[in-house]
């Protein structure tokens, strides 16, 4: 007989096995290429959005004029490319009103952050003008025909304009032609000292602005074809500009907390991914180890006739292998159908715009995953199956998988490990989660060994039910613990994923909405602060922070000087390291000290003991708290002496605490922090910052700030705020989302592998019957089992799950843990009743079908 | 605070601060030296080309970045709980990048000088441009009031510290703003000349 003939008769002979695979297996696959799709659309929203920060693809800038060569070699190098670019100066002035006829008052000047942009910007991003509506690519004509500018609401109201009035830029006379309600670009400077003016780079020459001795930021914004990459632009520019001082940066560069939030959210569903794989694994696995085990004596049959095998292995093999192309054909297909559906859905539900996309690559990469993992899991399954003696023809007992040997899962160990590592994008993260899961396994194993031995030991005085419930869990250990591994990953791994779901949430600070500011005020004096918190109380202003700031500069770490002197231009041989040379750079720098007798909401102790007592001077050094990540740069640790010069004095602390501070928070972040009673008396400014309800209570502080301390700073820093929230709430929905995508992958495992174990375990229920047993005595006796493991499980994974996110949230996340027990614990006991009511079920089926052999 | 009382105490007991001549820098981010070391900021460099020349001067650096000349007093009145002999005011760069009324600048400015005046120090007066880029009226205003000041109040006056070394790529730091080493040696001769003249 033919190849071909026999395999297509084997494969037809297990028809329903056949459909059961591919329905299990494309339920899986199902749960990956949601997952995928998801995280490619996430993070090309993401990105966009960044894009919209520098209004491009990539960015050059420098806060130096560009020289003529400098310019020549960027220009030549856009127009070798083929690649369109805009030119973009930024810099600060003040803005005069013209006064209309009539006006008495004394001509209004106030600074403004001036942007100048050539036609062609911007390639991303817009800004939304009052009665006009999104001005976005190509839509920006009208600021560079005539002199106009388009300015923001703030700015507006300040210098009471509207459209059509006049200002004074420089020598020039320009028209309001727009008031900039939203706008989605930053500023290269970070935050915006003033608030902000568009207008055409055509009209630069006339203000006379930008000349020698001029400061302001010179920038490239370029536009790169869709198949290009950014980072190897970057490289080339590089290699034209090598003065570090121009930046040369992608979307995700541009902004410090644009490029945090995506690592972390990159990691994280990379992270998702990679278990949801694992669990489908475990599912495959559980199903070839049934349909395994039923085909033994077939191939036993086989053999007796002689076939080799090496023949049998290779039919079995392909048999695989169309199965789960079937599976991953028919699941594409689904997703492909169901995706618009579900775009719309998510948009319905979150408000918010989101493609779901499956790139070839993300195709291709499934279907590795699914071939590749199901060959190397199962190959060995079959492999050791094939090894059976013709002579189990014979036996009459239910046969188990007995000649797998371990070493034959190494190639799938090797495989896993690698696949974590590149679908965590870091050796790190993979190894570290893999390792983790392998101790965990080790853990249960000794747990269930021993608890199982122990209450079969005890079994004697139980009851039938219990007696055999408890001994077929001892005695069959290694199917037992199969079950009882399968189940436990499963909801480890969904503990984990609200754990850290919860954890990243906070990260990304859905609650402090609150607290996010509007306005920064600084510069207010020490003779001011009284003043200023009896207006905060009386006009009634959420104050969110106010802090004294006292300028320093480490100069010793336990006695030992820190300064060290380079010439300019020159990198130290003494540093081995980059590392090295950032920090000593960073010991160089003058810092901003502060004192608080309490830590605040955004910040966490992590180390030592916070002392928020006054200093008693007279008995030695008072104590010093750092933030962490700003003491491993400057190599300090617990017990170490600082000392400070704070305007000619010096002044010593010892460091007794570390802090970690929410970055999401956009709280200034005090990398020291004194204890009270040792910097009272110094020289000092208060940094402040007010949460507004509305815009007309901003108006209010704005005003009664001029008033009354004109000298003192405002920042507006809710455009900023807003646009980074912006990208921070949608990393909650992406991350909220994707977790119940997981669990659903984890409870279709769960089941599936479930199932599986009672359909190895009919022919003992018909035994039972066959005996005598009633069919109650039949359930009860499966259901006790079941729930005995189930029980186990769910409290092992809770301590489990829990243990993974700690080390995985300060490993990978370098963030706390946030507790959420109130909701994990009823998932989790919902989940395990779920799973224990459908395979009541289903065991209620196989009985009242009495068809057990 | 008495930690702090001791170690003005001792600088007050010591002989060297009593014969030779304190000299306070009272300024903003230049004067600190933001971005580069301490020893290389120009007040330690003035102090060292002073010695050189023989003068026993001791230098203070008073500098704080970001500070406007709001704060000028306040940290004043902390300095002066020391002996000093000269002050040298480096305060203003900071209101005027910001854009604050210059009446405002001025009278702070004075306010400082006067205070000095009545603690008996000689007050030297160091002024700063403002970029092009704030426009002609601002930055013609704001170099007149320093022009002003020196002379309502009769002091010294060194006009433009960062003279042969603004818009010099070479001298200054990747902000455009600030003086990197070879820029604050330049500073620093100048300033050298300035004081020494005054001692």
């Amino acid at each position: 007989m033919s190849f071909i003939k026999f395999f297509w008769r084997d494969f037809k002979s297990d028809r329903s096995f056949n459909w059961f695979y591919v329905l299990c297996a494309s339920l899986g696959i199902i749960g990956l290429l949601l997952v995928e799709s998801f995280k490619v659309g996430v993070e090309d929203k993401i990105a966009k959005n960044a894009k919209n920060f520098i209004a491009s693809d990539l960015s050059i800038s420098t806060r130096r004029a560009l020289e003529e060569k400098e310019l020549k070699g960027i220009e030549g190098y856009l127009t070798e490319k083929k690649f369109s670019y805009a030119r973009w100066t930024e810099t600060y002035s003040l803005v005069m009103k013209v006064q209309r006829s009539g006006d008495h008052e004394e001509p209004l000047s106030k600074l403004a952050d001036l942007n100048f942009v050539t036609p062609e910007f911007p390639f991303y991003g817009s800004v939304v003008l009052e009665n006009q509506g999104k001005k976005g690519p190509g839509n920006w004509s009208s600021i560079h025909s005539t002199p106009t500018v388009w300015m923001s609401r703030d700015l507006s109201w300040e210098l009471n304009l509207k459209v059509g009035d006049q200002v004074k830029i420089g020598e020039a006379l320009f028209t309001v032609g727009g008031i900039i309600l939203q706008d989605q670009f930053s500023s290269f400077r970070g935050f915006n000292l003033a608030p902000k003016i568009f207008l055409s780079y055509n009209f630069l020459p006339q203000t006379q602005l930008v000349k020698f001795g001029s400061t302001a930021t010179y920038s490239f914004a370029i536009k790169l074809p869709d198949t290009t990459k950014t980072e190897t632009i970057r490289k080339e520019l590089r290699g034209i500009l090598i003065d570090k001082s121009i930046k040369i940066a992608g979307p995700t560069q541009a902004s410090q907390q644009i490029s945090k939030s995506l690592d972390l959210l990159t990691d994280y569903l990379s992270l998702i991914t990679l278990m949801t794989y694992l669990l489908s694994l475990v599912g495959l696995y559980y199903f070839t180890q049934h349909f395994l085990s039923k085909k033994l004596k077939t191939f036993s049959i086989y053999k007796a006739m002689g076939l080799k095998t090496s023949f049998l292995f290779r039919v079995n093999f392909i048999h695989l292998i169309v199965l789960t192309t079937c599976a991953v054909v028919i699941s594409t297909g689904i997703i492909v159908g169901v995706l618009p559906f579900l775009e719309n859905f998510f948009i319905k539900l979150v408000g918010e715009e989101l493609y779901f996309r499956l790139s070839a690559m993300s195709l291709v990469r499934i279907l590795s995953l699914s071939l590749g993992g199901s060959l190397l899991a199962l190959g060995p399954l079959f492999w050791g199956a094939l090894q059976t003696p013709v002579a189990t023809i014979f036996q009459d007992l239910p046969m188990e998988l007995k000649r797998i040997r371990f070493y034959y899962f190494i190639p799938l160990l090797l495989y896993v490990i690698i696949l974590a590592i590149l679908l965590a994008n870091s050796f790190k993260v993979g190894s570290l989660f893999l390792g983790a899961l392998g101790a965990i396994i080790i853990l249960a194993a000794i747990c269930f060994k021993g608890i199982t031995t122990m209450m079969d030991k005890a079994s004697g005085s139980f009851a039938f039910v219990n007696r055999h419930a408890v001994r077929t869990l001892s005695r069959y250990f290694t199917s037992s613990f199969t079950i009882f591994i399968c189940l436990l990953m499963g909801m480890t791994l969904t503990t984990f994923i609200f754990q850290l779901e919860g954890s990243l949430r906070q990260e990304f600070t859905q609650t402090f909405g609150n607290k996010r500011p509007d306005l920064f005020i600084f510069d207010l004096q020490d003779t001011q602060a009284e003043q200023f918190e009896q207006i905060t109380k009386t006009e009634g202003w959420n104050r969110t922070m106010f802090a004294p700031m006292i300028r320093g500069r480490l100069i010793k770490i336990n006695d030992k000087a820190t300064q060290k002197k380079e010439t300019p231009g020159e990198s130290d041989p003494n540093f081995q390291t980059r590392e090295e040379e950032n920090s000593e750079s960073m010991r160089n720098r003058g810092v901003n000290l502060s004192y608080r007798s309490h830590l605040s909401w955004s910040e966490t102790l992590v180390e030592g003991k916070f002392n928020g007592e006054k200093c008693n001077v007279e008995k030695g050094p008072c104590e010093v708290s750092l933030e962490a990540n700003y003491a491993k740069r400057l190599g300090a640790n617990l017990g170490d002496k600082l000392m400070f010069d704070v305007s000619g004095i010096e002044i010593e602390g010892i460091v007794t605490s570390m802090r970690t501070v929410k970055w999401t928070s956009f709280e200034p972040n005090f990398f020291i922090l004194f204890q009270p009673g040792v910097l009272e008396e110094a020289p000092k400014t208060y940094l402040a910052s007010i949460k507004v309800k509305d815009y007309s209570e901003k108006q209010r502080v704005f005003t009664k700030m001029a008033q009354t301390f004109p000298s003192v700073s405002l920042l507006e820093v809710s455009e900023l705020v807003r646009k980074l929230t912006t990208i921070f709430d949608l990393m909650v929905v992406a991350i909220k989302f994707i977790s119940f995508l997981s669990l659903f992958v984890a409870l279709v495992v769960l089941i599936a592998v479930s199932f599986n174990h009672l359909e190895l375990r009919k022919r003992e229920m018909g035994l039972f019957y066959m005996l005598g047993l009633k069919l109650d005595t039949i359930k009860k006796i499966y259901g006790r089992e079941f729930s005995f493991l189930i029980l186990f499980c769910f409290i092992l994974s809770i301590i489990f799950g829990t243990g993974l996110t700690i080390l995985i949230m300060k490993n990978i996340f370098n963030s706390e843990i946030v507790y959420r027990f109130g909701f994990v614990v009823p998932v989790m006991a919902v989940l395990g009743l779920l799973l224990f009511t459908i395979v009541s079920v289903r065991v209620r089926q196989l009985v009242k079908n009495k068809n057990l052999f | 605070m008495k930690m702090l009382s001791i170690l003005f105490l001792g600088l007050l007991i010591s002989s060297s601060a009593f014969s030779s001549t304190n000299i306070l820098f009272l300024g903003d981010s230049l004067t600190e030296g933001q971005g580069v070391d301490e020893n290389q900021a120009f007040p330690r460099l003035v102090e060292q080309n002073l010695r050189e020349r023989k003068h026993d001067v001791i230098v203070t650096n008073g500098g704080v970045s970001g500070s406007t000349s709001a704060s000028g007093v306040t940290r004043l009145k902390w300095h002066l709980k020391k002996k000093t002999d000269i002050m040298v005011l480096e305060l203003g760069a900071n209101d005027g990048l910001r854009g604050l009324k210059i009446t405002e600048t001025q009278k702070n400015l004075k306010e400082i000088i006067r205070l000095a005046k009545n603690k008996k120090v000689k007050v030297l007066l160091v002024g700063v441009l403002m970029p092009p880029n704030y426009g002609k009226k601002y930055t013609d205003e704001f170099e007149q009031m320093y022009k002003k000041i020196a002379v309502d109040e009769k002091i010294p006056f060194l006009p433009f510290i960062l003279n042969g070394v603004a818009g010099k790529n070479e001298l200054n730091q990747a902000d455009g703003i600030h003086p990197n080493p070879k820029g604050h040696e330049i500073v620093a001769g100048k300033v050298t000349d300035f004081v020494e003249k005054n001692l």
